[in-house]
C-alpha cells in the first residue's frame, strides 16, 4: 500500500499554492444580521411590519393628527355618515369617529403589548424551568393543560368575574389566557435544544445551569418566541376587543376599538359605520400582525440558508 | 472478486455525465462533469470518493432519479442498448426494479414504516410480473429465504420497525433482487451497520452476484469494502473520477496523488504504523473551486500546471486511467 | 507500573423506561452493567463495540454527565459520585471529553473564540480578557488553526475544522483525561487521519490520558495502548493492545476482528466467523452469557450462568466460560481456544 506518485523533475518546482485568502478575509456575518437580510426580503413580513408601523404611528401621534377632541360631545352632529368634516363619520354622542379610532389604538395596541409582555416573560420562564428541570415538569404542563383546556376568550371572561372588570384586570386576564401557548412552545423547543451535544458539552465543563440556560438555551429558543409573540399580539388584541365588546374590558368614555364597536351594534341599522371602521382597525392590526409572525417564522427558520 | 472476466459484455455505459446544480436563478455548480465508465455483466465495480464528490449523484442520474428542477443532467446512459433518455417515464419506471435496482444507505428510512414487509416485497412483485394471490405469497416467501431471512413466513407480517438494521437492510436487498436485476445500485449499503452485520449484508452481496451474475455498482468511501467486494474500482474527487484501474492495481500501484492519499490515510488492522500520512487540508464543496485541477491545493505533488489547467483523464495503460499531469507527458498532449 | 489515574469499579448504568405516572413499575434498560477497569496515566485505553453496546454510555457516565446507578468511579483517588456539586464542578477542569458529531456539539449561535472563552471563564483562567484572548489563539494554534478563525461561527467551518474546536475546547482547561466518544467516526478518511494524528500529537505534548470510544476496530489498534471490547454493557475482553489482536480470545473479540473488511485485495483469505442474528435488546438481554445466542462455542453453562471476569494472563482479562480452568482442562472445548 506504501507506494508514491513520480517525483517532480527539477524543471518543474514545487508551487506553492495562493494561500485560502477567502478565508482570512471575508468577515464573518453574525446571525443575527444574515436574519434582518432575510427578513427584509421576505414579502409577508414586510407588508405586515408596513401595516403595523402605520396603525403604531398614527396611533402614537393621535394629539396632533386627530381632527377633534374624542370626548367633547356634540348632539347636534350625532350619527353623521362618513365624508365631510368627518372623514368616518360620528357615533351617538356626535364624537369624531376617525379620532377616536386614533385613541382607541392607543389603548388597544398597549392592551395586546402589555399581555403578549406579561405572558412572555412568565411563560417563558415557565417554559424553560419544564424543558431544562424534568422534575417539574409533570406540574407545570398539568397546570398550563388546564388552561389550554378553555377557549383563550372564556378563560379572559372567568378571570374577569373574578378580578373584576376594568381595563387593567382585562389585560391581566388576556395574559394569563395567552400564558400557555408559550410554556408549550418554549418548552418544546428546550426540550430539543437541552438533548444537544453542545449543551453535554458545556455541562462537561462545569458551567452552571444558569448560565448554560442563558447563554445556551435562552439565545436559541428566542427564534420561536418571536414568532409566537408577533402572532400572540395579534391574537391578545382581539381577545381584548372581545372583552371589551363584552363590556368587560376597557368601560365608556375610553376610546377603545373593542367597545367602539359593542356600543355601535346597537346602531347597526341606522349608523353602521360605527361599528365598521373600529372593527376595521382590528382586522388590520391583526392582519399585521400575523403577517409578520409568518414571515418571521420563514425568516428565523434554521433549516433556510 | 477473483472472477476472471472473459466474456467483457457491456451492461451500462455512462457518457460523458455531466450535472449541474441550480444554486440560483442562473446560476449552477457542477456536481459531476464528464464522467463516462462501463459496467459489464456479473462485474462489480466501485465508485470511491467522500462527502460531496458526487458518488451520489452520479448513481441517482443513471436511474433518471434526478428531477429537471433542481438540476441539469446531461450526457448518455445506455443499459444494454437502450438509451435512458429516450425512454418515457412510464418505460423508465417498468426498467428501475426490474433490469437496474437499488439499495439505499438508510435502511430505516426506505421502507414505509405503515406497510407490513410482505406487502411491500409483494407489491414490486406485482409491478413487474404477472404473480398473484398465492404464487404471489410463495414468490416474497422465496424471495426473502434467498436473502437468508429466518422465519419467512412470519416476517412477512411484521412492519419495518420491528425488525433491527440488519434485517432491514437484508429486505431491501431482498426487494432489489426480487426481479433478478442485471444491475444492482448499491449506494453505502452498509454504512450504517455495524462490522458484524456488515460482514453479514457482504456475503450476502458476494452470494447473490455469483450466484444470479448481478452486477454491482457499489457506492462506498470504505476502501476495506472495495477491497473485499470490487472488481474494478473508480476513485471520484470533486465530481470528477480521477482514478480507475482493476482493483489489485489500484491498491498495489495507485497513480492519483490523491488515490495514495486516502490508502496512506486509513489506519491498518494488519501492520503498526507509528502516524498516518493525512491528506492536508478540507474535502471542498462543490461550487467551490474553478481553476486547475480540484486537488491541487490539498496535493503534496502539486506544481505551477496543476493550478492553471485541470487534467484530462488519460490511460497509462490498457486498464489503469489517472486525471492528473504527473502522467502526462507534453508529446502525449500534442 | 505507572500511575493510576482512574479506576472504574463495577460501574452500572440503567435507564429506566415505560416510566408512567401512574404505575411505579419500571423496566431498566442496561447500558452499562458492571464496566471494570483502571486506566493508568498517559495512555490511551481503546473502548470498542457496536451500537448500542454501552460505550459511549460508559464515557458519560464516568464524566456523570449520565448519573451512574451503583458502581465506584475514582479519579486521582477521589470517588466522583460523592463529590458534591461544587466540588464536581472543579473536577471537570480535569476531565473533559470530545463528541462525535462536529455538527451538533458547538453552540451555532457562538463565536469560536467565545466557546472557548466560556472555558476559561469558567474554571477562572486568565486574569484580563486580553490575557484570555491570548490564552484562546494559543489553543487555536495548538490544534492547527489560525488566529482568525477565533472570530468566526461553528458553520462556516467543515467537519475536521469544528472536531478540532471541539478538541480546543476540551484542552482549554487543561485536563488530565479527555474521554473521546468516537471523534472521527463521522468525517471523511482523509480528515480522520489528520485528527487521529493531532491526538498523538496533544497526549505527547501535554501529557493527556485518552479514553478512546469508537466503533472502528482498526482506528482504535492505531490509537490504543490498552483495548476494551464491550457488548452489550459488559466488558467481555481487556488487554494490551498487541495481545489483544495477536491472540483475541472472546468468540466475539474474534468474529469482530474476522469482520473488518481489509483494504487489501491480495491478502489472504482468513476463515472469516460471520456472526448470524443481531445484538439483542437489552432491555430483554439473554439469560446467562449475553452473547450465547451469537456465539459459536456456546456451552450449555453460558446459557444459564453470567461469566465472571477472568484474567487469562497478566493484564489479559477475558469474559467467558471458555476459560474457566475446570473448563480449560476439558479436551473437548480447547480447539476453540
Amino acid at each position: 500500500m506504501s507506494s508514491s506518485a513520480p517525483k517532480l523533475t527539477d524543471s518543474e518546482t514545487k508551487f506553492n499554492p495562493p494561500q485560502n485568502n477567502r478565508d482570512s478575509e471575508v468577515k464573518s456575518k453574525t446571525y443575527w444580521s444574515l436574519v434582518g437580510k432575510r427578513i427584509i426580503t421576505n414579502k409577508s413580513a414586510v407588508s405586515g411590519a408596513c401595516i403595523l408601523l402605520f396603525f403604531v404611528s398614527i396611533s402614537l401621534l393621535a394629539p396632533w393628527i386627530a381632527p377633534h377632541s374624542v370626548d367633547v360631545m356634540n348632539f347636534e352632529q350625532r350619527f353623521l355618515p362618513p365624508g365631510g368634516q368627518h372623514l368616518l363619520g360620528t357615533d351617538d354622542f356626535g364624537r369624531d369617529i376617525f379620532s377616536r379610532i386614533l385613541y382607541g389604538g392607543r389603548v388597544s395596541l398597549m392592551m395586546g403589548l402589555v399581555a403578549v409582555l406579561i405572558a412572555g416573560v412568565i411563560g417563558v420562564i415557565l417554559g424553560m424551568i419544564s424543558g431544562y428541570y424534568r422534575r417539574f415538569d409533570i406540574y407545570i404542563m398539568q397546570v398550563m393543560d388546564i388552561l389550554l383546556a378553555f377557549p383563550s376568550l372564556l378563560l379572559a371572561i372567568a378571570i374577569i368575574a373574578v378580578l373584576g372588570v376594568g381595563l387593567t384586570n382585562a389585560m391581566i386576564a388576556v395574559a394569563i389566557s395567552a400564558i400557555p401557548s408559550y410554556v408549550r412552545v418554549v418548552r418544546g423547543s428546550v426540550l430539543s435544544i437541552r438533548e444537544k451535544e453542545y449543551i453535554e458539552a458545556v455541562k462537561a465543563l462545569g458551567v452552571s445551569d444558569f448560565k448554560i440556560i442563558l447563554k445556551h438555551v435562552f439565545p436559541n429558543v428566542l427564534s420561536p418566541i418571536i414568532v409566537l409573540s408577533s402572532l400572540q399580539f395579534g391574537t391578545s388584541i382581539l381577545v381584548a376587543a372581545a372583552l371589551s365588546f363584552l363590556g368587560l374590558g376597557a368601560q365608556p368614555p375610553t376610546p377603545e376599538w373593542g367597545s367602539m364597536a359593542y356600543v355601535g351594534k346597537a346602531f347597526l341599522g341606522q349608523a353602521w359605520w360605527m361599528s365598521l371602521f373600529p372593527g376595521l382597525a382590528i382586522m388590520l392590526v391583526v392582519l399585521g400582525f400575523n403577517l409578520l409572525g409568518d414571515g418571521l417564522r420563514d425568516a428565523l427558520d434554521p433549516r433556510q440558508k | 472478486m477473483g472472477t476472471n472476466l472473459v466474456k467483457k459484455e457491456a451492461l451500462l455505459k455512462v457518457e460523458d455525465l455531466s450535472i449541474r446544480f441550480k444554486t440560483g436563478k442562473n446560476n449552477f455548480v457542477n456536481a459531476v462533469s464528464q464522467v463516462n465508465f462501463t459496467i459489464n455483466k456479473g462485474e462489480t465495480l466501485a465508485l470511491v470518493g467522500e462527502s460531496g464528490c458526487g458518488k451520489s449523484v452520479t448513481s441517482l442520474s443513471i436511474m433518471r432519479l434526478i428531477s429537471n428542477s433542481v438540476g441539469n443532467i446531461d450526457g448518455k446512459i445506455i443499459f444494454n442498448d437502450i438509451d435512458f433518455n429516450q425512454l418515457s417515464e412510464k418505460k423508465m419506471r417498468s426498467i428501475r426494479g426490474k433490469d437496474v435496482s437499488m439499495i439505499f444507505q438508510e435502511p430505516m428510512t426506505s421502507l414505509n414504516p405503515v406497510h407490513r414487509i410482505g406487502r411491500q416485497i409483494s407489491e414490486v412483485l406485482k409491478l413487474h410480473t404477472d404473480a398473484s394471490g398465492d404464487e404471489l405469497k410463495k414468490q416474497t416467501v422465496d424471495i426473502l429465504k434467498k436473502v437468508g431471512i429466518p422465519r419467512p413466513e412470519k416476517i412477512i407480517s411484521e412492519y419495518p420497525h420491528q425488525l433491527s438494521g440488519g434485517m432491514r437492510q437484508r429486505i431491501m436487498i431482498a426487494m432489489a433482487m426480487a426481479c433478478n436485476p442485471s444491475l444492482l445500485i448499491a449506494d453505502e449499503p452498509t454504512t450504517a451497520l455495524d462490522v458484524t452485520i456488515q460482514a453479514q449484508i457482504l456475503d450476502l452481496m458476494n452470494d447473490l452476484k455469483t450466484n444470479y451474475e448481478t452486477a454491482i455498482l457499489l457506492i462506498t468511501h470504505d476502501l476495506g469494502v472495495v477491497a473485499e467486494m470490487a472488481d474494478r474500482v473508480m476513485v471520484m474527487y470533486y465530481g470528477q473520477i480521477v482514478e480507475e484501474a482493476h482493483v489489485k492495481t489500484i491498491y498495489k500501484n495507485p497513480q492519483h496523488p490523491y488515490t495514495i492519499g486516502l490508502l496512506n490515510s486509513i489506519p491498518s488492522l494488519e501492520d503498526e504504523q507509528d502516524n498516518l500520512q493525512p491528506i492536508e487540508g478540507n474535502v471542498p464543496n462543490i461550487g467551490e473551486i474553478t481553476k486547475g485541477c480540484p486537488f491541487f491545493s490539498r496535493c503534496t505533488q502539486a506544481h505551477s500546471k496543476c493550478f492553471e489547467r485541470n487534467p484530462p483523464l488519460i490511460k497509462t495503460n490498457n486498464e489503469h486511467s489517472v486525471r492528473c499531469w504527473l502522467y502526462i507527458h507534453e508529446e502525449a498532449l500534442a | 507500573m505507572s500511575e493510576i489515574l482512574l479506576e472504574v469499579h463495577n460501574l452500572k448504568t440503567y435507564f429506566p423506561i415505560n416510566k408512567s405516572f401512574i404505575s411505579k413499575k419500571k423496566d431498566f434498560v442496561k447500558a452499562v452493567d458492571g464496566v471494570t477497569f483502571k486506566l493508568l496515566k498517559g495512555e490511551t485505553l481503546g473502548i470498542v463495540g457496536e451500537s448500542g453496546c454501552g460505550k459511549s454510555t460508559t464515557g458519560r457516565s464516568i464524566l456523570k454527565l449520565i448519573e451512574p446507578t451503583s458502581g465506584e468511579i475514582i479519579f486521582e483517588g477521589r470517588d466522583v459520585l460523592s463529590l458534591s456539586k461544587q466540588e464536581l464542578r472543579k473536577l471537570r477542569k480535569q476531565m473533559q471529553i470530545v463528541f462525535q458529531d462536529p455538527f451538533a456539539s458547538l453552540n451555532p449561535r457562538l463565536r469560536i473564540s467565545s466557546i472557548l472563552e466560556e472555558a476559561l471563564l469558567t474554571h477562572g483562567i486568565g486574569k484580563s480578557k486580553k490575557e484570555r484572548r491570548q490564552k484562546i489563539l494559543e489553543i487555536l494554534q495548538m490544534v492547527g488553526l489560525s488566529a482568525f478563525h477565533a472570530d468566526r461561527y461553528p458553520h462556516e467551518f467543515s467537519g475536521g475544522q469544528r472536531q478540532r474546536i471541539g478538541i480546543a475546547r476540551a484542552i482549554a482547561v487543561g485536563p488530565s483525561l479527555i474521554i473521546a466518544d468516537e471523534p472521527v467516526s463521522a468525517l471523511d478518511v482523509s480528515v480522520q487521519a489528520q485528527i487521529l494524528n493531532l491526538f498523538q500529537r496533544l497526549q505527547k505534548e501535554l501529557g493527556l490520558t485518552y479514553i478512546f470510544i469508537a466503533h472502528d476496530l482498526s482506528v482504535v489498534k492505531h490509537i490504543s495502548d490498552r483495548i476494551g471490547v464491550m457488548y452489550l454493557g459488559r466488558m467481555v475482553e481487556f488487554a494490551d493492545k498487541n495481545q489483544l489482536f495477536s491472540e483475541p480470545l472472546h468468540p466475539y473479540t474474534k468474529s469482530l476482528m474476522s469482520s473488518v473488511p481489509v483494504p487489501n485485495p491480495e491478502s489472504e483469505k482468513k476463515d472469516r466467523i460471520i456472526l448470524t442474528g443481531d445484538v439483542p435488546n437489552p432491555v430483554n438481554p439473554p439469560l446467562g452469557c449475553t452473547f450465547h445466542p451469537r456465539c459459536f462455542a456456546c456451552m450449555e453453562v453460558c446459557k444459564t450462568k453470567n461469566p465472571r471476569n477472568i484474567e487469562v494472563k497478566p493484564g489479559h482479562f477475558v469474559a467467558c466460560h471458555l476459560f474457566e480452568p475446570e473448563i480449560m482442562d476439558q479436551e473437548t472445548t480447547s480447539n476453540f481456544i
